[in-house]
């Protein structure tokens, strides 16, 4: 770990009250001059540059690569032959020539820009307006116009629109799945920590969501300033390097074109000692060089790669760019994240059993689910149960059994958000008629607590 | 002795974090605040801010001076000349000053009075562009791009030893730069053999450089890459290593010429997703 000593003090270090003077804000915000000037200097928060022409670029690079250079000049030179030497076919093969190159760049054109698109899905991560202090009141703002110094809050349900320091929080919970992929979500504090920033927990990052809780923070980096628009652009960023089977059909095109070009001057040459015409020399050279062009390499190359593809495809693997099946067929080990990554950090309750009598008949299960609903922190949004996954889980089989969850999550009353040191929550609501607290957790957590079970006739019974 | 031009904006700001953070470290701990005073900000909002830096430097124990310099003109050679007079032509100075975007889409330092600094060569220059406020000019995480020029690399070890003993980790990059029709054709043997020359030249630069800044052996490193694009590699080898600062010199000899839009200094301070500090020493 680098420790972060005495010596060097960043945001995280820093105690709440001395967060506003060194980022030159103020609990009551920016004023709109100082929003100004700061914008002026460090842009938008967005993660999207403005790459003007960037499409144009990648399109002119797919009609001037070494193949597709070869197949247009074979093309010219049948077109050449075809004036020359009209009524021989040469036209038709320069079209057919032609046509392939232009297909196959626009093929993988196509296959680059989706790639290209793949930054605006990230910009997805962060919201599209969000509540700021500027120039002492409260305003709905557009997520681009965030600067350094701006003083955000956020409440439960909100995403991050940048990395920002906590100066004040009230049981603030934070899922980072979206940039470290840890599936279990941190309660953030405001005090100052002797850490480095990323291990901070006092530090919201943008693209991360608020799960509960209420925080007040002042921001320090927008936009690819942010951790998450680091890591953002670096996947941007670094250049693909040719394939090794790229790398091969470069190499065989160049000797196949030497190849070509020999052969043609060989038979302009044995064409000019055996007295042939100028012309006819001419035509016949050019339909040697054209014969040996392999225009059928680079779409049975494309194609197979793109067969390949759909193969994966049906084996649920989404292949973005062809080159990558090549690619990884090549690989021996892989090493990936899982959560969020290979897996949508949902889960989902296959069964419920009773601590003592084993499975759960219905009305058992729907008991059951009303009493963990009640120890559950989950809200229902237009998209679905949004909360922990555990709790929106519960949620969706309670709801799948029949139950209605809103009236569930109306007769709570109070509510314990889950202590990472007791390792469990809890909730007081009316069921049936009765006040019940209910309490949710690891069961060696819960285990020390228990004086009693049910068994399946519902009798207690002691345990020791 | 730390010098700051100052110039009243907010990057100014940021960047006197670093003045600071290096004259906390600096023998005399003592910092010398200049600010050539333009139209471009209030003469009071200045005072203010540079009131509130006092009790910063106060707190760090660091003894602030602030002066005040009048400007016979808004230009950059005016801003320039005022600077050179207020600051001592000594090898043993070292002016932070701060690299920002030109209005009007012109580069970080093309044109700008940090470029003039730079190549004027009078006193040590580090001009730094802040993408990182939240750092508060206290980096931990070093790349340092080395080319082969060892005055400057000397230069680089000075200025390095002044972020003091909270430096976390130091790498050393070489990129083995290629034309690009030739590195697309390189087979990996011989980009082997030319990343062994690289490992070659940088013997013993690692352990030379912690000797000097007095920091452990293990904190620094040595990568070498071969690459047609050696400043697309300082940009990637900053986001892999979770560089906090990219200390690199300006070794250009010709730098009028060489600071334009496309040239690889503008490329680095436009696209680096970290701090940014181009320096220069006097000539030896």
């Amino acid at each position: 770990m680098d420790g972060v000593s005495s010596f060097n003090r960043q945001i995280q270090n820093l105690e709440p009250d001395e967060v506003y003077r060194v980022l030159h804000s103020r609990a009551q915000g920016l004023s709109e001059r100082e929003v100004a000037e700061r914008f002026a200097e460090v842009g938008p928060n967005t993660l999207q540059k403005r790459r003007r022409w960037v499409w144009l670029k990648n399109l002119t690079r797919q009609f001037t690569n070494f193949f597709t250079i070869l197949l247009e000049v074979a093309a010219a030179i049948c077109f050449i032959a075809d004036y020359i030497q009209p009524g021989e076919g040469m036209n038709v093969l320069g079209w057919a020539l032609l046509g392939v190159s232009v297909l196959n760049a626009m093929f993988s054109f196509v296959q680059e820009y989706r790639a290209e698109r793949a930054m605006e899905e990230l910009q997805k991560f962060l919201p599209q307006r969000v509540q700021v202090m500027r120039g002492g009141r409260e305003q709905d703002v557009l997520v681009e116009s965030l600067v350094p110094g701006d003083v955000l809050t956020l409440r439960e349900g909100d995403k991050v629109p940048a990395d920002a320091r906590l100066v004040d929080v009230q049981d603030l919970i934070v899922n980072n799945a979206p940039l470290t992929g840890e599936a279990h979500a941190v309660r953030l504090r405001a005090d100052a920590q002797d850490c480095t920033l990323t291990e901070s927990t006092n530090v919201l990052f943008a693209g991360c969501m608020v799960k509960k809780g209420r925080g007040e923070a002042v921001v320090f980096a927008t936009g690819q300033r942010t951790e998450f628009g680091k890591i953002a652009t670096l996947s941007h960023e670094v250049e693909r390097k040719a394939s090794p089977l790229e790398r091969e059909t470069q190499h065989m095109v160049r000797v196949l074109t030497f190849i070509a070009l020999t052969m043609g001057a060989i038979f302009f040459a044995y064409g000019v000692f055996t007295g042939r015409s100028l012309w006819v020399n001419l035509v016949f050279m050019m339909g040697i060089i054209v014969a040996n062009v392999p225009e059928g390499l680079l779409p049975t190359f494309t194609l197979s790669l793109a067969m390949g593809s759909l193969r994966m495809a049906k084996r649920n693997v989404l292949v973005k760019s062809l080159n990558a099946v090549e690619a990884l067929g090549a690989v021996h080990v892989i090493c990936t994240d899982k959560t969020g990554t290979l897996t949508q950090n949902l889960l989902a309750v296959t069964s419920l059993r009773g601590a003592l009598s084993g499975e759960l008949n219905d009305v058992a299960r729907t008991t059951a689910l009303a009493q963990a609903l009640v120890a559950c922190d989950v809200r229902e949004t237009d998209t679905g149960f949004a909360g922990d996954p555990l709790d929106v889980a519960m949620a969706e089989a309670y709801r799948a059994m029949g139950g209605d969850v809103a009236s569930a999550i109306d007769a709570l009353e109070k509510g314990f958000s889950f202590d990472d040191e007791k390792r469990r929550a809890a909730g007081i609501a009316m069921l049936d008629g009765q006040r019940r607290f209910c309490v949710k957790g690891a069961w060696e957590s819960l285990r020390p607590l228990l004086g009693f079970v049910h068994d399946a006739n519902g009798q207690a019974v002691a345990l020791n | 002795m730390i010098y700051l031009a100052y110039d009243g904006s907010i990057n100014g700001d940021w960047v006197a974090w670093y003045a600071l953070n290096l004259a906390r470290h600096d023998a005399q701990k003592r910092l010398c605040v200049v600010h050539v005073a333009t139209d471009e900000f209030e003469a009071s909002t200045v005072q203010d801010k540079m009131n509130a830096f006092a009790r910063d430097c106060e707190r760090a124990g660091v003894a602030m001076d602030y002066r005040a310099v009048p400007c016979a003109g808004p230009s950059a050679a005016s801003v320039f000349n005022a600077l050179k007079q207020s600051v001592p032509a000594d090898a043993d100075t070292l002016l932070v000053c701060g690299a920002r975007l030109k209005e009007g889409g012109g580069g970080y330092l093309s044109g700008t009075v940090s470029e003039k600094l730079l190549s004027d060569r009078s006193f040590p220059v580090m001009a730094v562009r802040v993408t990182q406020p939240g750092l508060l000019g206290a980096p931990t995480r070093f790349l340092m791009p080395v080319a082969g020029d060892r005055a400057g690399f000397l230069t680089g070890a000075k200025i390095l030893q002044r972020f003091g003993p909270g430096i976390a980790r130091v790498h050393l990059l070489r990129v083995m730069q290629l034309k690009r029709s030739l590195f697309r054709r390189l087979p990996n043997h011989q980009a082997e053999v030319l990343r062994e020359k690289g490992q070659a030249m940088m013997q013993g630069l690692d352990d030379e450089l912690a000797e000097m800044v007095g920091i452990d052996a293990w904190k620094t490193d040595v990568h070498v890459t071969v690459s047609d694009d050696w400043a697309q590699e300082v940009i990637i080898a900053a986001g892999r290593h979770k560089t906090h600062l990219i200390l690199m010199e300006a070794a250009r000899h010709d730098l009028g010429a060489g600071y334009l839009y496309g040239s690889a200094i503008e490329v680095v301070l436009r696209n680096a997703l970290c701090d940014v500090a181009i320096y220069r020493g006097v000539p030896t």
